[in-house]
């Protein structure tokens, strides 16, 4: 049995415990209006993209031409396209592939990105040097552009798509992640690890590459919001996923001819995509408010 | 500052060549050659020698850097090739198309910045009211939409449900008479920078509202208006102009897309439709215009930035 007096300690105990940073970003996360409304929105796509087979009421592959083009109806509530498939079914679907769309183009970005921008800001001097001019080149040509030619050189797919998506967008990390080393190296506690004798490659993994976590948390939110819109986009224009992947971007693109006749069948899709990258936004919003202290809310 | 300006001109030549270097890699990395491009493919299987002989007198079996320095002479010239499926001039192609692109755009901008600045003043002075609300939603989801979408439902509501509006096309005649033709592809291809912009317009109008001169003004008696308009705004302007610029090379960029959507006869229409029918010499052309555009239109912001902004110091 627990005394009075232990009750008690154990009260203030509770009410003076230090908060650690991490425990503080989440509680001003968790007290945002808009956060939460993006997490539970988020948690239900990927909840949507996850349990697929189970929520979409038909395969989205499964054809039925005698039933293609059908208006929404209690069976196919937005309908069928020209293949006689669910449109309900391919958007609920289509969540999957946008969500790993997004994950994946911006994990490459991040690998890429965060490696080169730390090394070019940790080391400098001539490394740091072409580093940046590559940087400069990449950012030199307008992204979706550039994407759409290596995409076209190197064969239109899924795949594909990813890896130049990825490979266009790192230098935004890369730019980011070198200003911050840039300060950072200079800090006493980095100082300290040099003079002690810590290798580089420990002092940017153990001590510098942490402090940047907080600008490439946010950074990787936008990006992946960012990046699920130009897939689409390039899905749209036929770059992306190929027939019959069920991808929003590409199932705007088989829905555009039937857009007088059936037009949920392009609503549908476009509304996923907008839910998605706004669901993101908004997380991402509280999350810089939360993590980025020096950037000007707008 | 002159030092920084100088600096800044002096890396575009640099850039220049970095950007001619990746177009220039990309061709190299096309499939199938130039050769069997234009020739056929029967015909490279049919007559071995010929082609040698033809590779030879196209100079692709030199080595690459010669290839290179020659690739680049050939830019100098205006000579960007020849188009693989209309065995025109790839320049006489972009520059049939391009007007059409930059109409667009500035369209898309005249729009971003007669509604976002007066939209951002409004918000910024009324901050909490409805349209402020409705300003930052409106912004939200200006940002989250595919612009593509966005163009689709446009089309669906003013075109086919309203009829007000035609489609798609470009129309023919003078401007004015195709303006209904432009409508729906510059507010789709602005949209989303008008929501940003009208965000940015009010912060950055907030910020001035608060700086002491503005409360000396009050102070001495000022005119509301006149302290709004003639104080507050000039100031308050120059983030969104030095935001323009970058936007403007943005906008050519989005109008690829909105091009295809409403069959806008520009640059990015003949992008696309070059790629579909793997037509190099036409996609690395547009690229590279693309490219030189946004060079060009982020070297001005930086340079109006340091002139606009003297706060504002380069090491």
């Amino acid at each position: 049995m627990v005394s009075i007096s232990a009750k008690a300690s154990m009260k203030v105990e509770k009410a003076y415990r230090p908060t650690s940073p991490w425990q503080d970003r989440w509680r001003q996360v968790a007290h945002n209006r808009m956060a939460v409304i993006g997490f539970i929105l988020l948690g239900l796509l990927v909840g949507i993209a996850i349990f697929a087979s189970f929520v979409a009421p038909f395969d989205p592959f499964e054809m039925d031409l005698e039933n293609n083009l059908q208006p929404p109806s209690p069976a196919h509530l937005l309908g069928t396209d020209k293949l006689g498939r669910d449109v309900l079914s391919r958007v609920i679907y289509g969540s999957r592939v946008s969500l790993v769309v997004g994950f994946i183009v911006q994990g490459i970005a991040l690998v890429v990105g965060v490696t080169l921008g730390a090394i070019s800001g940790y080391f400098g001097g001539v490394l740091d040097m072409v580093i940046q001019r590559i940087v400069d080149v990449v950012m030199g040509f307008p992204f979706l552009i550039l994407a759409i030619a290596i995409v076209s050189l190197i064969g239109p797919s899924l795949t594909n798509m990813m890896v130049v998506l990825g490979g266009v967008v790192w230098v935004d990390y890369a730019r980011m992640v070198r200003g911050v080393v840039l300060s950072l190296k200079e800090e006493e506690y980095v100082v300290a690890a040099r003079v002690v004798g810590a290798s580089d490659s420990r002092i940017i993994l153990r001590h510098v590459l942490p402090g940047t976590l907080n600008v490439i948390i946010v950074q990787a939110t936008f990006g992946i919001a960012t990046a699920i819109l130009a897939a689409s986009g390039l899905s749209f224009l036929g770059m992306g996923a190929q027939p019959p992947t069920a991808e929003w971007g590409a199932m705007l693109a088989d829905a555009k001819p039937y857009l007088r006749q059936l037009p949920l069948m392009s609503i549908a899709p476009g509304v996923a995509i907008m839910l998605t990258v706004l669901s993101i936004n908004f997380v991402g919003d509280a999350l810089r408010d939360a993590f980025d202290p020096r950037v000007l809310k707008v | 500052m002159l030092n920084y300006i100088l600096r800044r001109l002096l890396l575009v030549p640099l850039l220049l060549i970095g950007i001619t270097l990746v177009v220039f890699i990309l061709i190299q990395l096309a499939p199938g050659d130039p050769v069997t491009a234009q020739y056929g493919l029967k015909l490279a299987e049919a007559d071995p020698v010929r082609i040698e002989r033809l590779r030879e007198e196209l100079g692709l079996n030199d080595p690459i850097m010669v290839q290179y320095v020659r690739y680049l002479g050939n830019l100098l010239k205006g000579d960007f090739g020849i188009s693989l499926t209309t065995r025109t001039p790839v320049l006489t192609e972009i520059a049939a198309r391009f007007p059409a692109t930059l109409e667009l755009t500035l369209a898309a901008m005249l729009i971003v910045i007669v509604f976002s600045i007066p939209l951002g003043i409004a918000a910024a002075l009324k901050r909490g009211s409805l349209l402020d609300n409705g300003l930052m939603a409106f912004s939200l989801f200006g940002v989250s939409m595919p612009a593509f979408w966005l163009g689709i439902m446009l089309i669906l509501l003013f075109s086919l449900t309203l009829g007000w509006l035609p489609t798609s096309g470009r129309g023919t005649g003078p401007l004015l008479d195709r303006l209904e033709y432009l409508v729906l592809p510059a507010v789709t291809l602005g949209f989303a920078i008008l929501g940003l912009n009208s965000r940015i317009m009010r912060s950055s109008m907030i910020e001035v509202l608060n700086q002491d001169y503005i409360r000396t003004a009050h102070g001495k008696g000022q005119k509301r208006s006149v302290v709004i308009i003639r104080h507050a705004l000039r100031n308050a302007l120059v983030p969104i102009l030095t935001l323009l610029g970058v936007q403007f090379a943005s906008l050519l960029g989005g109008a690829v897309i909105i091009e295809m959507i409403f069959a806008w006869p520009g640059l990015g229409r003949l992008a696309v439709n070059a790629t579909m029918r793997r037509d190099y010499p036409v996609i690395m052309g547009t690229v590279l215009l693309f490219s030189f555009f946004y060079l060009i239109s982020s070297l001005v912001v930086d340079i109006v930035y340091t002139l606009v902004d003297p706060r504002i110091r380069y090491e």
